[in-house]
């Protein structure tokens, strides 16, 4: 779109420009009745050049304007299909946040904060971070991307090349073509595993369950995930999630000492199920906040898209109506001074 | 059906288990500080149900419920003792005024029980009365078959073994869900 509009605009200058030399040129003769600056016109060595070019260039903003009429449809078929699909995921998404929310809830109940402290004496092997990064498959969906991979590679040890540095792997995990479009230019050697068409059918919570076991294969200390929360229609955040690792839950497990495990097994199996619970919840709830963020956003980039191109359009028009009667005049004003020639 | 009288008889023995004494419940109160004694006093669970896609109850107010915990049925009624409770495929009984029964068939999931209120979180849910046991019984057989043909070649690698689990998995749930519905009927 941006590639589009720069050229646009620069040849609607050109042409604008050439028919005010017509008009100047032309409109003081004709009005004075056979000056001498009308002949100079007529006379002029690139007369038949300039009556090319006249032409010519109508028929270029002519061109332009087909081209941008059809791309503002298209970008307005585009808004439309956005906003049905957004009622859609908005719709599942309301469903959906309650369940996320009360497990988290639960897990709420170690805090973050509290932890860096507690543990970092017992952890003694390299701590694994894995960086779970959310975008789309698609683009023309404004910035929402770009946004969640500046995020997550501020998460990334500075100018490191290689994922482990000062006793911290980090790891990145990409889901959608965006992301990892972008992130492999500069971070390539964090990746461990990409997912693509995440985002083709609706999310679903088996769906999430898939790439849960990916994460959870890795055995992480700690997940981060990266996605762009849905606030309203107008307004999506970047956001990171920590999630922590079976280890450290293992190793703060006093803290859910007020609840009673139920379990025909040991409790600490019951951890584990839990534990692996709540990252398939949180990836899900996550899947689809960015889901519903991308319709968001792709809705507002193409009505954006759609009024820029109905502004140029009406530029473009009257330029070229206004250039149409500049060829009119001076086409008259040719005859007329033919005319009055002839009559000397 | 034997697998299913045995539960069902713990359930009873457990509702008078779980249930805590007076004094026990204000203290448990104090400490975590985060409940709302005033729908707790009243004799009501309140009770939030989801699944993934699905909201089936919010901030209900219920008498008691059911839930088909890892080690047998568990009931709930107010001021329970907080308990996280893995659940294996079974019924999820929601009982309200004048003993209204609601059954909701859950495949897993958790239970957590806070001293305020009581979340369920399903991974699936549906009515009871919306199952069809024809449906039922012929994905049992389905599994079955598979289970079978799976565990005769049962030292084959890693992927055989899965699929022999996710088949084991399937037999499992139908036959829960074939004893529910043969239950009711």
């Amino acid at each position: 779109m941006q590639g589009v509009r720069a050229v646009g605009l620069s040849s609607v200058r050109r042409v604008y420009a050439a028919a005010r030399a017509h008009v100047q040129s032309s409109t003081p003769g004709g009005g004075g009745g056979g000056g001498g600056g009308v002949g100079n016109f007529l006379s002029s060595s690139n007369e038949k050049a300039l009556g090319g070019v006249r032409f010519a260039s109508l028929k270029a903003v002519r061109n332009r304007m087909r081209s941008i009429a059809s791309i503002g449809k298209i970008t307005k078929a585009m808004k439309m299909v956005a906003a049905a699909k957004l009622r859609g995921t908005q719709a599942r998404q309301d469903l959906s946040r309650p369940f996320a929310a009360s497990v988290r809830q639960f897990f709420d109940l170690l805090p973050l904060e509290k932890l860096g402290s507690e543990t970092k004496a017992g952890v003694a092997e390299p701590k694994r971070r894995l960086l779970v990064v959310i975008t789309s498959d698609r683009g023309l969906c404004g910035s929402v991307n770009t946004n969640v991979c500046r995020l997550a590679r501020q998460m990334l040890p500075h100018g490191a090349a290689s994922p482990v540095s000062d006793g911290v792997e980090t790891n990145i995990m990409v889901i959608g073509d965006k992301g990892r479009d972008a992130l492999q230019r500069t971070s390539a050697a964090f990746f461990t595993t990409t997912f693509r068409d995440v985002f083709k059918a609706p999310v679903s919570f088996p769906q999430a369950v898939i790439i849960a076991e990916e994460i959870l294969a890795q055995s992480p200390d700690e997940v981060v995930i990266f996605y762009n929360r849905f606030k309203s229609a107008i307004s999506q955040v970047p956001t990171q999630q920590p999630l922590l690792g079976l280890q450290l839950l293992m190793d703060n497990a006093s803290v859910f000492d007020g609840y009673e495990f139920d379990s025909d097994m040991d409790s600490s199996q019951v951890m584990v199920d839990l534990f692996e619970f709540e990252v398939a919840t949180q990836l899900y709830g996550a899947l689809l906040e960015n889901a519903t963020s991308e319709q968001a956003a792709r809705m507002s980039a193409m009505d954006n898209a759609s009024t820029n191109a109905a502004e140029m359009l009406d530029k473009l028009t009257l330029q070229y109506n206004r250039e149409r009667q500049a060829v009119i005049t001076t086409e008259l004003v040719e005859i007329v001074a033919g005319a009055s020639a002839l009559q000397k | 059906m034997n697998k299913w009288l045995r539960p069902a008889l713990r359930t009873t023995l457990r509702l008078w288990r779980r249930q805590w004494s007076a004094e026990a419940t204000s203290g448990a109160s104090v400490s975590t500080g985060a409940s709302s004694p005033s729908s707790e006093e009243a004799g009501r669970v309140t009770l939030n149900f989801f699944c993934p896609h699905q909201v089936i109850a919010k901030n209900r107010q219920v008498v008691s419920v059911i839930v088909p915990a890892a080690s047998g049925l568990m009931g709930i009624l107010p001021n329970h003792v907080p308990t996280v409770a893995q659940m294996r495929p079974g019924v999820v009984t929601i009982i309200g005024d004048g003993g209204a029964e609601e059954r909701y068939f859950v495949s897993s999931g958790f239970t957590f029980v806070h001293p305020d209120r009581t979340d369920i979180c399903a991974v699936e849910a549906v009515r009871v009365s919306d199952i069809d046991p024809e449906e039922v019984s012929k994905a049992l057989a389905d599994c079955e078959a598979k289970l079978a043909s799976s565990s005769s070649s049962a030292a084959a690698g890693t992927a055989e073994a899965q699929r022999a689990a996710v088949a084991q998995i399937g037999v499992d749930v139908y036959l829960a869900m074939q004893g529910v519905v043969s239950g009711t009927r």
